[in-house]
């Protein structure tokens, strides 16, 4: 552990990625102690500009947008973080089974990865939410369940080369389970990859939620950052703070979780140091 | 050359074949979101829109509803295989119609975005490794990064406020000017003017990533023996670096720009909502508000069929360009 934040700290991009995250993450925790007001409560200020009161200003329903973006932190890590677990939690165990198992089990599991790879995942998000409703736990599941071929490719690669390891042949030679090889030993081993692509997800997770939000297919009960553009869109020309704030954050939450990606690559994969993770 | 026409051309057939399972797999998604949709599927195939009971009448037989749901699905696909997308209450047109009207506009800022961030994502990758570790290095590194994160939307809005309302240097809106509309170079210019700002945006991140793969590409190709070989002949690094080099390291460029194209086209949607550019993206944001599911769904297949379409030509493109890949 200590060995690997020796590494990770050479990257300065990367240490500054992690402190973007960790500010965003005591953001999202104190949200409610930091806020001056509520983050959804229609106040009779409408586009009141930034001062002292109403630090970012307030939106065309007179709502603080500096609660809102405090608040917008929670939606936006939860989104990241549990779409990110869901993608590569499926994705790990359709890379297992399909490398471990093989021939006809692998070919048909490669082959619908291959399919989910190819069709356009934003469009089958955003028509799948605007058929079921576009509640946070809708956004948040769909994400999950159509972001893993890309971590199950990655994982596959991952096992099937330390599968031919002595190491596997020999616990499999004591009789060890076919789970218990998974599991214990191969898992472990490919763990590197799957965090670094675990947290790459979590960005793409958190610009997909905005993305949908911004077409109006956000959570309208929640202070997401997406849906507070949505909401400025249309009125761009009388007031720049509420589309200027939210999007601030999303740019700066996005690209803290990108550099620190970027950075569990160098410092977890030295091999694969400057390659692109495509 | 006859014989390599004739094995593109087989190559071709066959990639078609392999994308039919594709399509069919597609097809029948958009059959399951139907059944599985909340309410039942005369809404999802009309959209939230009153009309009459003869209307639904004609929907039941149309797609086969009182029928097993095999017979359902094998109705669906032949529907959508006939070019039958169903019809759009919000424009009063069947569906294919409305979409195939909405292609050019989409099509064009996409080209826009393409061409401009390929050939400067080459140039700034080019320039980043000829220095590597320097100033412009870490500056065009920096540069990509920031490009990377960017929500595409959110910098439209921001260059719109900033490039089109605070200093009106380009216009807001649309991608002709309605009030005087104009005829000939007029009309030309005056479309090339609306395209700057949505290609601009659009296409920052591409220029992002070109940057960044262009750059480690070209690192790669440059310690490669071939290189190594060119130097020794005795040839000059200008010929090296641009004849023997950029040729290789642009190579995967093509697979990247085909592999991305799924992601242009949603930056495109987000891109139009912002500028109101009459495209594919801003038809998606209207049928969201009105709740014309047949668009959505239709737009769902089409753009499917768009995407392994261009995957297959950048295969093909792929293995014209570089004669180490043998097809037949």
């Amino acid at each position: 552990m200590r060995e690997f934040w020796k590494k990770y700290r050479r990257n300065r991009g990367a240490v500054c990625g992690l402190y973007i995250v960790l500010f965003f993450l005591a953001m999202a925790l104190l949200a409610p102690w930091l806020a001056p007001f509520q983050p959804l409560s229609i106040g009779k200020d409408a586009f009141h500009p930034p001062d002292a009161t109403y630090l970012m200003g307030t939106d065309d329903l007179g709502r603080d947008l500096l609660s809102g973006v405090l608040w917008g932190a929670r939606v936006s890590i939860m989104v990241g973080l549990l779409a990110a677990f869901t993608s590569t939690l499926i994705g790990v165990i359709v890379g297992s089974v399909s490398a471990y198992y093989g021939r006809m089990v692998d070919d048909l599991l490669m082959r619908v990865t291959e399919f989910f790879l190819v069709i356009p995942r934003f469009f089958l998000v955003l028509i799948i939410v605007a058929l079921f409703g576009s509640s946070i736990w809708n956004i948040i599941f769909v994400i999950g369940i159509l972001s893993w071929p890309a971590t199950a490719r990655l994982v596959r690669g991952e096992f099937l080369s330390l599968r031919e390891k002595e190491f596997v042949e020999g616990v499999r030679a004591i009789g060890a389970s076919d789970l218990r090889i998974i599991l214990r030993h191969l898992l472990p081993n490919a763990g590197p990859p799957i965090i670094v692509s675990g947290s790459l997800q979590i960005a793409r997770a958190i610009l997909m939620e905005a993305g949908l939000s911004f077409l109006g297919l956000g959570d309208p009960n929640q202070a997401s950052w997406g849906v507070m553009l949505y909401n400025a869109q249309r009125f761009l020309r009388h007031a720049w703070w509420p589309a200027t704030f939210p999007g601030l954050a999303i740019f700066f939450i996005v690209m803290g979780f990108n550099l620190t990606g970027d950075g569990l690559n160098d410092a977890l994969n030295p091999k694969q140091k400057g390659k692109e993770l495509q | 050359m006859d014989r390599e026409v004739t094995s593109i051309f087989g190559y071709v057939v066959r990639r078609l074949l392999q994308a039919i399972p594709l399509i069919l797999g597609i097809i029948v998604i958009n059959f399951g979101l139907i059944h599985l949709a909340p309410g039942d599927p005369i809404t999802t195939l009309v959209g939230e829109f009153q009309v009459s009971p003869e209307y639904i009448a004609n929907i039941k037989k149309e797609y086969g509803l009182d029928q097993p749901l095999p017979t359902q699905l094998l109705f669906y696909v032949l529907n959508i295989l006939k070019g039958d997308f169903g019809y759009s209450f919000s424009f009063k047109e069947p569906v294919l119609d409305v979409i195939l009207e909405r292609v050019p506009a989409t099509f064009l800022l996409m080209m826009g975005a393409i061409v401009y961030s390929t050939l400067c994502g080459v140039v700034f990758g080019v320039i980043s490794s000829r220095k590597q570790y320097s100033h412009t290095d870490h500056f065009l590194t920096l540069l990509s990064l920031v490009g990377y994160s960017l929500p595409v939307f959110w910098l439209g809005q921001i260059l719109l406020i900033v490039l089109s309302l605070k200093f009106p240097l380009f216009p807001a809106q649309g991608m002709q000017n309605l009030r005087e509309p104009l005829m000939g170079m007029g009309y030309w210019t005056d479309l090339l003017h609306h395209l700057v700002l949505p290609s601009f945006v659009l296409g920052l991140s591409y220029l992002a990533i070109n940057t960044r793969f262009t750059r480690a590409s070209m690192i790669e190709v440059m310690s490669a023996d071939y290189i190594r070989t060119a130097r020794a002949k005795g040839l000059s690094e200008r010929i090296v670096m641009y004849k023997h080099a950029l040729r290789n390291a642009l190579l995967p460029l093509v697979t990247l720009t085909g592999l991305n194209f799924g992601f242009l086209l949603a930056g495109a949607v987000l891109t139009e909502t912002v500028f109101a550019w009459p495209g594919l993206g801003r038809l998606m944001y209207d049928s969201i508000y009105t709740r014309d599911y047949p668009v959505l769904m239709g737009m769902f297949i089409f753009i499917s069929v768009g995407v392994i379409l261009a995957n297959i030509v950048t295969d093909l493109l792929y293995s014209v360009l570089d004669p180490r890949i043998r097809i037949g």
